[in-house]
């Protein structure tokens, strides 16, 4: 059976992911893709790819059906369900509400749209992978590449125009021309040695809000560099006035109502770096996200002395998210872009007011192809 | 388990078909075909045919269906396509005796194909006509774009319902099907070009351009047309509205195609009831070994399981073609039959006629879902299906069963088969308010139409009529039109006078 | 003692000696011991009816040594605030509370929102034995959040110190 199905499988895909994109901003800033992952899939509520029809609303509408129960009961409609069971094929124009993306196809999507530069792994040691993928079709290559279906469908083409094709009796004979070839390019991945140390301040003036921006943010930064380095390892600082090291669910479920000394976080994060993480085998990520009400100078200083000497010097990025809160947000960040930015290229800054923030800052904190 | 082959298909081909003609089934010569699941669903998404045109939402049903399958969440036993040979599809993976169940009804099915009055006019060679369509949206792809030809696609789709569903004759007023289509109305002054020149000379923008002002002259004429409410709006815009000949060509395949695919649409619960029945008269007493019944019975009753809540064409269907036949046997039918209001005696009532094969070869050749309902379903039927009517409560938003009364059941279940369960439409004035823009009459019967689902679609309209569009309709017991004029969608209330 | 008709006296005499001319730019400033109290205020200006201050500190100079006792002062202090003091147009909520640092901080809730900008009062409590009172406001423009004066009539702000001298106990 030769049919071009592919064609019009690969137009859908692209008119979803354009769609994706027309409306990215939307996604990033509402958060509705999250609980909406899977392992490798994530699906996207997409209203707009469905066909317009004039058709009944529910008002007057009815049916019949069959079982229990007595005039006023509620029944369950089809309408309910249509997404699962049925008779599969012979319901033209279902409504599709929901698309599904690979991980990594949203990964590309967000990666054009906020136009982010593929990462550079880090120089000294570097341990490059490299992997043959096979990336296309062409018309020329090895016959241990013969492409059979594409050879064969090209050769259905030519038939069906030509008009050498009898549907009544099929036969399908590829001549040189027909001939197509899988192409492949051999690309180099980045070592997949990486990790994302997430650091969250969670003192008492940190309310959901703020937290459930934090969640966002990580989970757009997740996304991004789980597609540029396979197999990312990913660890969670929380603090207040004192730090510890927490699961991924408790990251963002956390209640604390402490006071605010930063340094504790740094010094953390520090040790976790120095332990676990030689910096000429890893590719070191590390955000922080606080209302920048940090208690004291004193302690101000303090991180500043931590991120020079013990940080930044083994990191991809420290990137450090103001998430303002209910009174507004504190003068953390003028601290750092004062003392610690000036000419560290690895250090991100990003001021977000609220959620609507979060493209751009997401934009500030991956666009340095870091 | 061993696979099937194509060889073990072939060996019980000539046995399942001889049993099917015995019982008296006629039908086209069947082709079987063993498929796997990824074809199977390319070919559902293709609406059973190997080649459509291009075009994005096939794609999109091959998405669905085949992660329905990898989920398991749906599964296609069979495909049959109404041509002339019959195309049947069997899944590789079935075990045998699937495919019998599976092959014995699609004998059914192509009976029915053959026999069915709503099938008379379908065109048994629309395998050759898809792939005839296909060829000429590529050729549009490859003149005008891809873009263009799509996005015009995606126009016709949404009023593609907005046909005569319930006569089967397909109007040619306009030859809309014929190689190259050209637009018969189409006056504009071309110069002789060659085909792959044409769109050098005679530029598209500039064709429209003329057709526009040729339209607007014809309107100062007519103050108001058509005659009479046309059904057929599909018909109408390739008659009236501007278009380049690519797009009206495109505007008739899609008509074409949705004219094909209506009787199925409209026979649903017969199709499906003729064919299991017959597959269950099949195999219990001629086909099933002693070791296959077990496996036989779970797959039938899957077929013809009830689920709560909503309606499976396969068992209404099913059951309606045998309470027919049982009442034909006993001579349940009639005025005295009628008249008799002894529950007791109707029971009973057993005159021995043997009419019901007879009778239901009859009513597969004469019927749609909705005489079929409208004939044959009684009041005794409903109680023992224990059948209820629901309906939309809009206080609290909800469905509810509303009665299990034989006349609410009746009404209810006619209204969702009429118009494939459609609003009916028709074009009331394509020179409304003597300015050239288009009215459409929604027929109010007792269901609203969808508010935000009419402006979507009105603007769609707007881009095939480029001038204000309208539609009439009734909303809370008001008549109102919903207004597009190419920036606002609007409503506005009728004054009745 | 009302501590606060006592500091409002300081207050006024201090506005009157001042010799300064241009008074409207200077802020005054008085420290001020009175029983086991330290009394620190920086103020703008103080007329018949009103006062425009910049920040309140009062310090019971007892220290709490004992650190589970300092510990249930801190709690009982930050309830005791969004309980009962009750003379400000804005009430107060516990917002941080540091157990490390024996450090209590406390907001007006909701804080008072205009044009985009953000106001509230802040109290800060050190030791169980400190108190710290200003105003801040966010700036939208600016993005970041500074101190500001607050304008209390002199009745609320007598009441403020009497109410804080309590709660310091």
């Amino acid at each position: 059976m030769l049919m071009h199905i592919d064609n019009d499988y690969n137009r859908f895909r692209q008119i979803i992911k354009g769609k994706i994109k027309d409306n990215l901003r939307k996604y990033i800033s509402n958060g509705e893709m999250i609980g909406r992952r899977g392992k490798d899939l994530i699906s996207i509520p997409l209203p707009q790819i469905e066909i317009p029809r004039f058709r009944f609303g529910n008002n007057g509408q009815g049916g019949a059906s069959e079982g229990e129960g007595e005039p006023g009961d509620p029944v369950s409609t089809s309408d309910d369900d249509e997404e699962g069971g049925g008779q599969a094929g012979n319901k033209p124009g279902q409504h599709l509400k929901e698309v599904e993306l690979t991980l990594d196809e949203l990964a590309e999507i967000i990666g054009e749209e906020l136009e982010l530069p593929r990462i550079e792994p880090k120089g000294r040691k570097q341990i490059i992978s490299t992997k043959d993928k096979y990336t296309g079709i062409s018309r020329v290559g090895p016959e241990s590449l013969r492409h059979f279906k594409k050879t064969f469908r090209e050769a259905l083409k030519r038939q069906i125009i030509s008009g050498q094709f009898n549907m009544e009796r099929p036969r399908i004979i590829p001549i040189r021309d027909d001939f197509r070839y899988r192409s492949w390019k051999t690309t180099s991945l980045p070592q997949s040695n990486a990790v994302i140390i997430y650091m969250m301040d969670v003192s008492g003036s940190m309310w959901d809000e703020q937290k459930h921006i934090v969640r966002l943010e990580t989970f757009w930064i997740d996304t991004w560099l789980q597609y540029q380095y396979k197999g990312l390892t990913t660890r969670y600082i929380i603090h207040d006035a004192q730090a510890g090291e927490v699961d991924r669910e408790t990251f963002f479920t956390v209640r604390e109502n402490g006071g605010t000394v930063i340094s504790s976080a740094y010094e953390l994060c520090a040790r976790v770096i120095e332990e676990d993480y030689p910096a000429d085998e890893w590719n070191i990520y590390t955000f922080h996200f606080s209302d920048g009400d940090n208690w004291s100078r004193e302690d101000n200083k303090a991180c500043a002395e931590i991120l020079r000497e013990r940080i930044l010097p083994s990191v991809n990025l420290f990137g450090y998210g103001q998430v303002e809160s209910t009174y507004g947000s504190g003068e953390f960040i003028d601290f750092l872009e004062e003392n610690i930015k000036g000419d560290n290229e690895n250090v991100v800054l990003s001021y977000i007011p609220d959620k609507d923030s979060i493209y751009d800052s997401i934009k500030d904190f991956l666009g340095k192809g870091k | 388990m061993k696979s099937i082959t194509q060889e073990d298909i072939a060996v019980l081909q000539p046995k399942i078909e001889k049993i099917a003609a015995d019982y008296g089934l006629d039908f086209f010569p069947v082709i079987f075909e063993l498929v796997d699941y990824d074809t199977v669903s390319q070919l559902a998404a293709y609406g059973g045919f190997p080649v459509r045109y291009p075009h994005w939402r096939f794609g999109m049903e091959y998405d669905q269906l085949s992660k329905g399958y990898r989920y398991g969440l749906q599964k296609i036993y069979e495909m049959v396509i109404n041509t002339n040979p019959c195309y049947a599809y069997l899944m590789k993976s079935n075990p045998l005796v699937d495919q019998k169940l599976v092959m014995a009804h699609v004998y059914a099915h192509c009976d029915f194909f053959k026999n069915n009055y709503y099938f008379s006019h379908t065109n048994r060679k629309m395998i050759d006509e898809m792939a005839n369509h296909a060829i000429r949206v590529r050729r549009y792809i490859d003149q005008v774009g891809l873009e263009a030809v799509e996005e015009f696609i995606d126009t016709c789709l949404t009023l593609e319902n907005l046909i005569d569903y319930h006569s089967p004759y397909i109007k040619r007023q306009a030859d809309v099907t014929g190689n190259g289509a050209v637009k018969p109305s189409s006056k504009v002054a071309k110069l002789r070009s060659k085909r792959y020149m044409e769109k050098y000379i005679n530029p598209p923008e500039l064709i429209e351009a003329q057709l526009e002002e040729q339209r607007a002259q014809q309107h100062e004429v007519q103050l108001s047309f058509p005659n009479e409410p046309e059904r057929d709006v599909l018909l109408f815009l390739m008659e009236h509205a501007p278009m380049a000949n690519w797009q009206y060509d495109v505007l008739g395949i899609i008509r074409e195609e949705a004219y094909y695919f209506a009787p199925q649409g409209m026979t649903k619960i017969m199709n499906e009831g003729w064919a299991t029945y017959w597959h269950s008269k099949m195999m219990t007493e001629k086909i099933l070994e002693p070791s296959e019944v077990i496996d036989y019975a779970e797959h039938h009753s899957g077929t013809i399981a009830n689920h709560p809540g909503r309606l499976n064409p396969y068992r209404m269907g099913v059951l309606l073609f045998q309470n027919i036949e049982e009442r034909w046997n006993k001579g349940q039918f009639g005025k005295k039959y009628d008249e008799c209001d002894d529950y007791t005696v109707k029971k009973n009532w057993n005159k021995n006629l043997g009419l019901g094969r007879e009778k239901i070869f009859e009513v597969r050749q004469h019927y749609n879902d909705v005489t079929f309902i409208d004939t044959f379903l009684t009041e005794e039927f409903c109680r023992e299906q224990n059948l209820f009517s629901f309906a939309y409560n809009k206080g609290n938003k909800r469905y509810e069963i509303e009665s299990r009364e034989f006349h609410y059941i009746k009404q209810r279940l006619l209204q969702s088969l009429t118009n494939l369960g459609q609003p009916i439409i028709r074009v009331l004035n394509g020179n409304y308010a003597n300015r050239g823009e288009l009215l459409l009459l929604h027929e109010f019967e007792s269901v609203e139409l969808d508010k935000n689902y009419a402006s979507e679609t009105l603007r769609n309209l707007y881009k095939l009529w480029k001038r204000p569009v309208h539609i009439q309709t009734k909303l809370d017991d008001k008549d109102i039109t919903w207004d597009y004029d190419g920036k606002d969608f609007k409503q506005t209330r009728i004054s009745n006078n | 003692m009302n501590y606060g008709k006592k500091i409002l006296t300081l207050m006024r005499n201090a506005r009157s000696n001042s010799q300064q001319p241009d008074a409207k730019q200077k802020y005054f400033y008085i420290q001020h011991k009175e029983d086991n109290y330290q009394f620190q205020i920086k103020f703008k200006d103080i007329e018949k009816y009103g006062v425009v201050l910049d920040y309140l500190s009062i310090t019971n100079m007892t220290p709490i040594m004992d650190v589970n006792q300092l510990n249930e002062a801190l709690e009982k202090q930050a309830d005791d605030i969004q309980k009962n003091v009750d003379c400000l147009p804005e009430s107060f909520r516990l917002i941080e509370m540091d157990r490390q640092n024996k450090r209590v901080q406390l907001r007006s809730y909701p804080p008072r929102t205009d044009d985009g900008s953000k106001y509230y009062f802040e109290i800060v409590l050190d030791e169980g034995t400190k108190s710290h009172f200003q105003r801040y406001q966010f700036s939208r423009e600016k993005k970041r959040y500074g101190k500001i004066t607050s304008q209390l009539t002199t009745d609320a702000f007598e009441d403020l110190i009497n109410q804080l001298v309590r709660i310091l106990g």
